[in-house]
């Protein structure tokens, strides 16, 4: 069981596509980004988890603007046997944001999106700042 | 005739008496119906006489009578000891009263069973006019005594503790507590301390909703059972909130705690002395799991893959791969990197891809290592290195079933080339998709792997921490003696994860040559000849 140059090709394809979609939300639309989400999808942020449409959709709403700068994308399918066969792929992605007018910090994020119909949504979205934001560390 | 002094009043002859024998009768409910319009009347005071009490303290009597009423209003006042019985006041408690004589006027003592207390109540002893009863004074002056400017603290821990009190006054009835707080608006306060007084019921904060200056509340070693009761701080702009030490505390986990606060006092920064928030921006935290019982898994996931990553046999990490498990790397310099001999990342850049630059898809499989013998030789081929843990942030996005997924942010320092060499750290990011093979070992099935230039203050923070070191013995090539050839086999053993047996015949078949016992470990295992019952853990 190999895995097919056309399903590395096409997570290379959709994670393009999705990546460039899930961006141009964050930064201009985000009043819809939580469709781009599973039902059950999560969202962490530095390490606070986020679970379910709503409570997510709250998050992108309080969160400052952003302004994001892709630098490297990647992609592979996702072993079958991890999925139970469901088509899905996993993309990581690195660059800089700027939150409201501060100066632009290194990000690197990775998402697990799976086929939902004709629409890919996102089961996991894992962030983090490469240096964090607050002053105080209490971990 | 008005007085303050309870001894000198005297029975009202309106009064009724209520005691075991009218109310047992069953004509004790119809009594107590009766006299509903002297219950209802909150200018009557009725007196409650404890019987057979003497030599017990005053507060475990009140306390005892309260709990047994709760969440009912009753506030005693005036408690006085008359012979062998303890007597006090109260007014306005209608439904405790009820309450009393439906269970015959008496109460359970919880230091004794067989002696519980028995109570007598005669309804409407005085009113109001003739009997004054003015506890604020009082209150207030120990308010005055807890309360300090410079901080702009008032400090309510363990009130009814308090010597300056002359009444039983427990922040845990309801009443009190709104009265407490209604007399403390007098005083700025920034930071109110309602510790160690057994509230369970918060709806009473409603008076102090207009106290502006309120920032921070503790709430702690309370009885506050539900969440719900929080709602009640919901308008206020309290942005630090301590609340350990509440039974509500022990229904969640430390995920689900902080969400569930969240939800209800979405203006709250600091829960429980952590920085939740600030500035708009969620607090970082360095760790997230999606269950906690993924814990130990990572733990030792993580704890077992860069053990062998950062030692002298890194190749020993094929076992770790799924035979179809693929790889691939991705390295970034940071913005505004120069591109010294320090900060290149020249050897991860020839191995990365980046689908941004392809823009002929044909090469998007050039780069990507599928299959555990590709994937072991390209992590070969990048420099030794140390990682330290103590740097990394970890996030259990799933963990069902079979299937876990995990990213690993960090630092790691890649050994020196030469000694004329500077030392080099670098921030890497890995995200692993794991699948369960059996007997509770996880194989990776899908890795990606980010490198880029550490930040300044990576770098500050890096190794600072002292590790105890490694046991030498990993660094044994070859062993002789008995003595060596026991701290190899333990050596063996523990980066294997073989048993006692197995290590053993593998190391006699390579006549205890490390190097080339761990590479027959690896063979034998990618032909699968090594059966479950060989494993340490089996």
């Amino acid at each position: 069981m190999s895995i097919s140059k056309s399903k590395i090709d096409q997570a290379c394809r959709v994670a393009e596509e999705f990546t460039k979609l899930y961006y141009e939300s964050t930064d201009k639309r985000r009043h819809l980004i939580s469709r781009l989400y599973l039902d059950t999808g999560i969202l962490t942020w530095n390490g606070n988890g986020l679970t379910g449409n709503e409570r997510i959709q709250k998050f992108y709403i309080e969160l400052p603007s952003s302004d994001h700068t892709i630098s490297t994308l990647d992609a592979q399918p996702i072993f079958d046997g991890a999925v139970n066969n469901q088509l899905s792929f996993l993309i990581q992605v690195s660059g800089t944001v700027k939150y409201q007018d501060k100066p632009p910090k290194s990000f690197q994020q990775s998402f697990v999106i799976t086929a939902q119909g004709d629409k890919w949504k996102i089961v996991t979205d894992c962030f983090r700042l490469q240096e964090p934001l607050t002053s105080t560390d209490k971990n | 005739m008005t007085t303050n002094d309870p001894a000198l009043v005297k029975m009202s002859p309106m009064a009724v008496t209520l005691n075991d024998t009218s109310v047992s009768t069953g004509i004790g409910s119809g009594l107590v119906m009766k006299e509903r319009k002297l219950l209802n009347n909150p200018n009557l005071w009725h007196k409650v006489i404890v019987h057979n009490c003497e030599n017990l303290d005053r507060d475990f009597i009140l306390k005892t009578i309260l709990d047994h009423v709760h969440p009912l209003d009753f506030i005693p006042v005036r408690y006085t000891v008359e012979g062998t019985n303890g007597t006090f006041f109260a007014r306005n408690c209608r439904m405790a009263i009820e309450k009393l004589c439906r269970q015959n006027l008496i109460v359970a003592n919880p230091t004794n069973k067989d002696k519980p207390f028995k109570l007598t109540i005669i309804l409407s002893y005085s009113t109001t006019t003739d009997l004054i009863i003015n506890v604020q004074e009082n209150i207030a002056a120990v308010l005055n005594k807890r309360y300090t400017a410079a901080t702009k603290t008032l400090n309510l821990d363990n009130f009814y503790k308090d010597t300056d009190l002359t009444e039983f006054c427990t922040l845990s009835q309801p009443k009190i507590l709104y009265f407490v707080l209604h007399l403390s608006r007098q005083f700025q306060i920034q930071h109110l301390k309602l510790t160690n007084n057994e509230i369970n019921i918060l709806s009473p904060i409603e008076s102090i909703w207009g106290m502006k200056t309120l920032t921070t509340l503790d709430l702690r070693n309370n009885m506050i059972e539900k969440m719900a009761e929080l709602n009640i701080l919901k308008t206020m702009q309290i942005t630090e909130l301590l609340l350990d030490g509440n039974p509500l505390c022990e229904q969640y986990d430390e995920y689900s705690y902080v969400q569930a606060v969240k939800e209800i006092c979405p203006k709250i920064e600091k829960l429980d002395g952590v920085l939740l928030s600030q500035n708009g921006f969620l607090a970082f935290r360095r760790n997230y799991l999606c269950k906690m019982d993924g814990q130990e898994l990572i733990d030792q996931f993580l704890e077992h893959y860069f053990c062998l990553y950062d030692s002298a046999h890194r190749s020993a990490l094929e076992v770790m791969y799924h035979k179809q498990a693929m790889l691939s790397v991705t390295s970034q310099y940071l913005p505004g990197q120069s591109t010294t001999a320090t900060a290149s990342l020249g050897q991860y850049k020839c191995v990365s891809r980046n689908l941004r630059l392809l823009s002929d898809l044909a090469k998007s499989e050039e780069c990507l290592m599928v299959g555990s013998s590709k994937i072991i030789k390209l992590l070969t081929s990048l420099p030794a290195s140390e990682h330290d843990p103590y740097t990394f942030t970890v996030d259990l996005m799933y963990y069902k079933e079979n299937t876990a997924i995990v990213t690993v942010t960090g630092v790691f320092r890649e050994a020196l080339q030469s000694l004329l060499d500077s030392e080099r750290i670098l921030g890497f990011t890995r995200t692993f998709i794991l699948v369960s093979v059996g007997n509770g070992e996880y194989n990776i099935v899908n890795e990606e792997y980010h490198i880029s230039n550490a930040t300044t203050t990576q770098q500050q923070r890096a190794f600072k921490i002292v590790r105890v070191p490694r046991p030498s013995h990993l660094t044994i090539e070859q062993a002789h003696t008995n003595k060596e050839r026991k701290k190899m086999a333990y050596a063996f053993k523990s980066i294997t994860n073989l048993n006692v047996q197995w290590s053993k015949k593998c190391l006699e078949d390579c006549n205890y040559d490390l190097k080339k016992a761990l590479m027959l470990f690896v063979d034998l295992y990618k032909v699968d000849k090594i059966p479950l019952e060989a494993f340490a853990n089996y």
